[in-house]
């Protein structure tokens, strides 16, 4: 297959027919010395068509016929627009002034701007990102509308990302939804192995990405376009520096973080090309007081770009790597007991390769080919002490069983292990090595047919994910607690294939312009030796643009109205698709104890894997968006309505097993003749029946008497939820500059709703419950949606910004002041059911019965009980028994069932538990100063909260109030400073 | 010369005659014997009893006269004149309560009591439980190598403070919410704690019972290995040794099965020694605190504590938890309660004064125990005890900051080593009641 598209390739490209006849060449120099620039990049606004100036400033693009807006960008240079306009000839000595990039330009930006483009996006560039002092790319989240500064400040804990979302629980997995690409290498957590514990479905932590490196950050928070898939909430992707630069060291200093970093873009002289260097260091700490708790990071990172090949199809080659050394070691912790640490690795190395080439043939315009491998170590290594009286079990058994536990010096390789006891140390290793490697090979083809123009996009990307670590190993078996092997690199690689098409057209309508762009992504996922076998998802978008009026000239400058409508499919994780086995262990037998604390112990151990799930669909978020810019004057206002419903998404559902085991007890085992100092045991793997026989050989073996215990085990499975949904209004509005003041004001702002409500059955039981018999629990509940006692919730927030910049280009300064309030906050829980009723009011806390008053359990204060919608029994698991029916039957007729019953009705722990949670306004400022000296200093300081706001806010489900400073649910900023300063040599 | 030697011999002889005239007559007076009839009078409708034994102790040379009472409380006694007081103790033990009925009378036998002296005695009553608390041990001792504490191998022990045999059967014992006494208590309301009005109390989590057909002597103890039924010293010397074939455990592998808490107890013990558990909260151990438990023993009446503790009705969530319950125990069914404050903390009661009007100080990790103090007036008024009593007590902590020691000075330990009975405080306060020993009583 790849042979075929090789020769495809080779043959067009040997038609040598020029398509695009005409030029545009002339010069790039800096405005102010008017000195040629090397390696600016001049590109057109749609990226088509690009050249590079070489060492003279000399450029030349091959154009076809038309009108073109150009963008002329050079590391450390101001981002210049001009136009173009192509009649009938090649346009030469066209002379481009850039100026460099300071404090001293007219305007200087140091918010997200929101793109032009026909998806809904926002760009922040290198001045923003300093001015705000950004220390890791999850603060990025607080510069987009109505964004609110995170009350995090220190890195000692894993960090997400979330897009269009308002928190990592909300039931549809946004963190997980949300794609985050590095110069185009995608970032993603499909081989995570070790956070199977949160069930699986997560998004990546993003601590290990160096922030002083990087030039620009476009966010996506629309509908991005097919060439963007396997994602569903949003698409991050960061550019790091390329082009010369001086010699560039950072200082950053703040109360939990110190961070220095170096940087230099060195020309390698004679068209040999540019390479960028980057050195970070970042030390991050929990607690000042006990500077142990750290984390670190250190950087380094090396790019290398070059322009070769003809003038007329030029490429564009850039190769990359980054490398991340860094993580956590609590060895010298004085407090830890002597001998005990945890170490924790966050290593990383990143190599991309990109080749970008413009071949202007009548059937291709360009061609953009894309490799990269990103390999993690997060191997982590803990020891610790322990210490018991009696002996303890470590099961190692992989098999279904009854195995007794063995002494390590008889069997080292027993199913099951006895620790003798006393005290010892042990030493745990996770060794996760998660590597994914990565290729994109992209066509795109412009062609203007009358006033039609259209730009056709053809691609594909492959991916592989794996894991070269061991996975949780001992050092030593012989006091290793309760562990069975599962080794990362033994696991299959997931494979991702995709595909899409996509065609954008210009045309005129009513005289003014309309952008139609159409496309369509088919996203496979393919794992060995999977049930699911290969999952495929198709992802159609459409998005359009439509300018309503422009004139450069009028009050009303343009005015513009765009809309998208499609899906964005996100396929799952290893640990959805392919099983990982887990272990129940139960007691089958133990003895008593003798005199220095050793008994004997038997263990009934099952595997327990994910069970497949034939009707298993695919998380798809269908985004539907709305959205006009606008400008008057000086003021620019964008304001882009959205509905987002995601169908589908992953959840992790229980699942109850009946299955029964033999336990043999102490008061079995008295039943023997044989004295307690000269008897052996041994227990029958299958059967699980115990067998005592007597060491001197005298007395006869016993087989011992056993109780039968039927109980539930939990398995697991993944299944799809109910859709969630989501509206939103988000808002800018620049006011320009007033140039009196020097002064611009924007108000930026976000109004968010949010419904998630489950109504998939979910089982529930607790399985170390008894039933009054003794016996262990009888009943598992089939519950609507979640067993507990809401099954979702609704959520709304209405944010608004104010940012006052001041910018005073002779001093070079730029003042910014940013009040964040909230202004409503309101969510609620819900339980709900289309078919019926899913909870009561209760008369009062302690009882069990649906209070006879019939009320809402909304209105007003009221103890609730949600009861399951029906049940089944062990003894008979064909029949489902409706619930509330039966409960009210047995309180009159059946007192034992009734009180076993009771212990599957979930009640409220509040009377207050459905009342709504709104808060009472609140608010916060931050200052943001950059103060340039001379051309080498520039200096950043920035106060969070710098009122430390103190005041208190009414939660009005509780009627309590509650403090604004150091509020336990996060509501605003800590109050936090922090100065950076940067030296160019 | 003659008539002078006669005066003064006359005046000799007739003072000789007079001092052994007045000797005489002292003589006679001091056989002389009077009748003192003392009638006890009992408060509350309790009936007098026979046997009820009074002394009369003269108070200049303190020689005791004693009788027993007749059937109508009439003890009569034929002692010499002078000043007496009279005292009388006298326990009595109906179902599961005893009553203590003490009095005290001065009263003075002279010449002028023509016919026998009749005295009456109002007795006060105070009800004390047959089966006390004696011992709490909850709050572990230091590991060897310095690691920390050891909390587990926690006890108990029950005692038989009464004149009969009790039998133990519905006996159950459980704890309080908060597990610890400085945590936030929920059940307060303007002050009170709610359920006093309702008449229970919150057994947290579960309860255990003891099997049925144990009974205990006047003077038996019973002691319940809580956790870790086994010989602990083997890897923690400071902790406690249960391989003994006359504890009991607390261990019920088919309710309870964390394999730390529950270990397989030792083989001294027999399963016939295993008390039984119901579970109503979550967990897969008897969560019981390690520092400041409240602590009470019940005995259940109509039904067993496995139907009691089985039935939702009795059920309650504490704090609304889904996981943390307690069953509402009647006051009535409860016996004797003890009330652990943690030392350092700021604490709360939990139990309501009727069961624990006070509270005991615990500083824990250090092998400490709690300790009931000896009653001394009983424990010295039995007659067994006499020439067994070892005074000079010197187990208690008073070095320590809160520390407390028993005011009585009897060394009980010691004392029942030497064959004495020992009577223990029972006022239902543990600030009488209770002391912080130093070690505890199983590693003596």
């Amino acid at each position: 297959m790849a042979k075929i598209v090789l020769v495809f390739f080779v043959f067009l490209a040997s038609i040598n027919v020029a398509y695009s006849q005409y030029s545009l060449s002339g010069k790039v120099l800096n405005a102010d010395k008017k000195t040629p620039i090397e390696f600016a990049t001049i590109v057109t606004s749609d990226n088509n068509f690009w050249a590079i100036t070489d060492y003279n400033g000399d450029f030349t693009i091959k154009l076809p016929k038309g009108e073109f807006s150009l963008i002329i960008s050079c590391l450390g240079y101001e981002k210049t627009s001009s136009s173009v306009s192509i009649k009938n000839q090649s346009v030469s000595n066209q002379v481009f002034y850039i100026k460099e990039n300071n404090l001293s330009l007219d305007e200087v930006v140091v918010t997200a701007q929101k793109k032009d483009e026909l998806a809904t996006s926002y760009s922040i560039d290198r001045n923003a990102l300093t001015h705000a002092q950004t220390k890791d790319i999850s603060d990025l989240m607080s510069q987009l509308p109505g964004g609110q500064t995170s009350y995090e400040t220190d890195a000692t804990s894993e960090r997400y990302v979330v897009l269009r979302s308002d928190s990592r629980s909300e039931i549809d997995n946004p963190s997980f939804g949300t794609a985050i690409e590095v110069d185009g290498v995608r970032l993603t957590s499909n081989s995570n192995f070790s956070s199977f514990a949160t069930d699986g479905i997560d998004g990546i932590d993003i601590r290990n990405i160096a922030v002083n490196n990087i030039e620009s950050v476009e966010i996506v928070t629309g509908l991005p376009s097919v060439e963007n898939g396997d994602l569903s909430a949003g698409l991050m992707k960061i550019h790091t520096r390329k082009g010369k630069s001086p010699l560039e060291v950072e200082v950053i200093t703040k109360p939990n973080t110190k961070s220095y970093s170096a940087t230099k873009g060195f020309d390698l002289g004679r068209r040999r090309g540019l390479i960028n260097t980057s050195l970070e260091h970042t030390k991050s700490i929990k607690d000042r007081v006990s500077p142990y708790t750290t984390y670190t990071r250190n950087n380094m990172s090396l790019t290398y770009r070059n322009t070769i090949g003809p003038k007329s199809k030029p490429i564009d080659l850039t190769y990359g790597i980054t490398g991340n050394l860094g993580g956590y070691n609590s060895e010298n912790d004085p407090d830890r007991f002597v001998g005990t640490y945890e170490k924790q690795k966050d290593y990383a190395l990143r190599s991309n390769l990109n080749v970008k080439w413009l071949l202007n043939l009548p059937y291709l315009t360009g061609l953009d080919f894309s490799a990269s491998v990103n390999y993690a170590d997060k191997k982590r290594e803990e020891k610790e002490n322990e210490d018991s009286s009696a002996s303890t079990v470590a099961n190692h058994s992989t098999e279904e069983g009854y195995f007794i536990a063995t002494d390590y010096d008889e069997n080292p390789n027993a199913e099951t292990i006895l620790i003798p006891a006393g005290s010892w140390y042990e030493i745990m290793y996770n060794d996760d090595k998660p590597v994914t490697y990565s290729a994109k090979l992209k066509a795109n083809w412009v062609q203007k047919k009358g006033e039609f123009i259209n730009r056709i996009k053809v691609g594909g990307e492959v991916s592989f994910s794996g894991n070269y670590g061991k996975g949780e190993f001992y050092d030593d078996l012989r006091y290793a607690p309760t562990w069975r092997e599962y080794r990362y690199d033994e696991q299959p690689f997931v494979n991702n294939y995709s595909f899409y098409a996509e065609d954008k057209v210009i045309f005129p309508v009513f005289g003014n312009q309309m952008d139609i762009q159409a496309g369509i992504r088919s996203d496979i996922t393919s794992i060995k030796g999977t049930e699911y076998g290969t999952v495929q998802g198709w992802s159609p978008r459409i998005n359009a643009q439509y300018v309503l009026y422009e004139n450069k000239n009028s009050l009303l400058k343009y005015a513009k109205i765009h809309a998208g409508w499609g899906d964005a499919v996100k396929l799952p994780s290893a640990n959805v698709l392919y099983p990982r086995p887990a272990y129940s262990d139960r007691l089958a037998f133990a003895s008593t104890s003798d005199a220095v604390g050793t008994a004997f112990y038997a263990y009934y151990s099952m595997p327990i894997s994910t069970i497949y799930n034939t009707s298993l669909n695919w998380q798809r978020r269908r985004k539907l968006e709305v959205g006009t810019d606008f400008r008057i004057g000086n003021t620019r206002i964008s304001l882009t309505a959205y509905r987002d419903k995601t169908f589908d998404p992953y959840r992790q559902a229980d699942h109850y097993i009946p299955v029964a085991h033999k336990l043999t007890d102490q008061s079995d085992l008295e039943e023997s003749q044989i004295p307690r100092e000269d008897q052996v045991y041994d227990i029958d793997q299958s059967t699980g029946i115990v067998t005592v026989s007597d060491a001197t050989g005298t007395l006869e073996s016993e087989e011992l008497n056993y109780t039968v215990k039927n109980r539930f085990k939990k398995d697991y499975y993944y299944a799809n939820g109910s859709s969630v949904i989501r509206k939103g209004l988000e808002w800018i509005i620049d006011f320009g500059k007033i140039e009196a003041l020097k002064t611009s004001v924007r108000l930026d702002g976000s109004y968010y709703s949010y419904k998630g409500v489950n109504e998939t059955i979910q089982e529930g039981m607790s399985t170390s419950a008894l039933s009054i018999d003794g016996s262990p629990y009888k009943y598992v509940g089939f519950y609507v949606g979640n067993d507990g006692v809401n099954n979702g919730s609704e959520t709304k927030k209405l944010r608004t910004n104010v940012t006052v910049t001041t910018h005073i280009p002779a001093i070079r300064m730029i003042v910014s002041c940013r009040l964040e309030g909230c202004l409503y906050d309101y969510s609620r829980k819900l339980s709900e059911y289309s078919d019926g009723t899913r909870s009561y009011v209760l008369d009062d806390p302690d009882a069990y019965l649906p209070s006879s008053s019939g009320e809402n359990i909304y209105d007003g204060n009221n103890y609730v009980a949600t009861y399951p919608l029906y049940y089944k029994s062990i003894n008979d698991m064909e029949t489902e028994v409706l619930f509330l029916e039966k409960f009210l039957w047995a309180k009159e007729n059946d007192p034992d069932l009734y009180n076993d019953l009771s212990r599957l009705v979930k009640k409220s722990s509040k009377d207050y538990y459905f009342q709504p949670e709104k808060y009472s306004p609140y608010f916060s400022a931050n200052l943001n100063v950059t103060k340039e000296i001379g051309d080498r200093i520039s200096l950043t300081f920035k106060a969070t909260n710098f009122f430390n706001n103190t005041g208190k806010i009414t939660n009005s489900q509780t009627g309590n109030e509650e403090s604004l400073y150091y509020n336990s649910s996060g509501k605003i900023a800590k109050f936090y400073y922090g100065l950076s300063m940067r030296i160019k040599l | 010369m003659n008539t002078k030697i006669n005066f003064r011999l006359l005046l000799v002889i007739g003072l000789i005659t007079l001092v052994f005239q007045s000797c005489q007559n002292d003589y006679d007076h001091l056989y002389q014997t009077q009748m003192v009839s003392v009638q006890l009078h009992y408060p509350d409708n309790f009936e007098p009893v026979a046997n009820v034994i009074v002394s009369l102790v003269n108070s200049t040379n303190n020689i005791a006269y004693t009788d027993s009472t007749d059937a109508d409380g009439i003890a009569t006694f034929e002692v010499p004149f002078g000043i007496y007081d009279a005292a009388v103790s006298e326990m009595r033990t109906l179902s599961a309560t005893s009553y203590i009925f003490t009095g005290n009378k001065s009263l003075s036998v002279t010449e002028s009591d023509k016919n026998s002296v009749v005295t009456n005695i109002e007795l006060s009553v105070s009800q004390t439980s047959a089966i006390i608390i004696k011992e709490l041990y909850n709050g572990g001792c230091q590991k060897d190598d310095g690691s920390g504490s050891f909390n587990r191998g926690q006890y108990t022990i029950l005692y038989n403070n009464s004149a009969s045999s009790v039998s133990l059967d519905n006996f159950g014992f459980g704890a309080a919410f908060p597990y610890n006494s400085n945590q936030t208590n929920y059940f307060f309301e303007q002050g009170e704690l709610s359920f006093v009005k309702e008449g229970w109390i919150p057994a947290a989590m579960g309860i255990w019972y003891f099997p049925d057909g144990i009974s205990l002597a006047p003077g038996e103890q019973i002691v319940v290995a809580i956790n870790s039924a086994v010989d602990n010293t083997v890897t923690y010397s400071q902790s406690i040794n249960f391989a003994n074939s006359v504890y009991y455990t607390a261990y019920d592998i088919n309710v309870y099965t964390h394999e730390l808490y529950y270990p397989a107890p030792s083989s001294l013990i027999p399963t016939s020694h295993y008390l039984s558990a119901v579970k109503y909260g979550s967990g897969s151990a008897w969560t019981f605190s390690v520092s400041s438990p409240a602590f009470f023993i019940f005995k259940t009446e109509g039904e067993t504590p496995a139907e009691f503790a089985n039935n939702a009705d009795n059920l309650g969530n504490y704090n609304g938890s889904s996981t943390m319950i307690y069953s509402k125990v009647p006051m009535d069914w409860v016996l004797d309660g003890i009330e652990v404050y943690r030392q350092g903390y700021d604490n709360q009661k939990r139990l309501p004064s009727a069961i624990d009007a006070g509270y005991v100080y615990l500083n824990n990790t250090y092998g400490y125990t709690l300790y009931r103090n000896v009653n001394k007036e009983a424990t010295e008024a039995l007659l067994e005890n006499a020439e067994r009593l070892v005074y000079s007590y010197s187990g208690g902590t008073t070095d320590l900051v809160d520390g407390s020691t028993d005011p009585s000075g009897i060394d009980a330990e010691a004392s029942i080593a030497n064959g004495a009975r020992i009577i223990y405080s029972d006022t239902n306060s543990a600030t009488n009641d209770f002391h912080q020993r130093r070690k505890a009583s199983l590693r003596d």
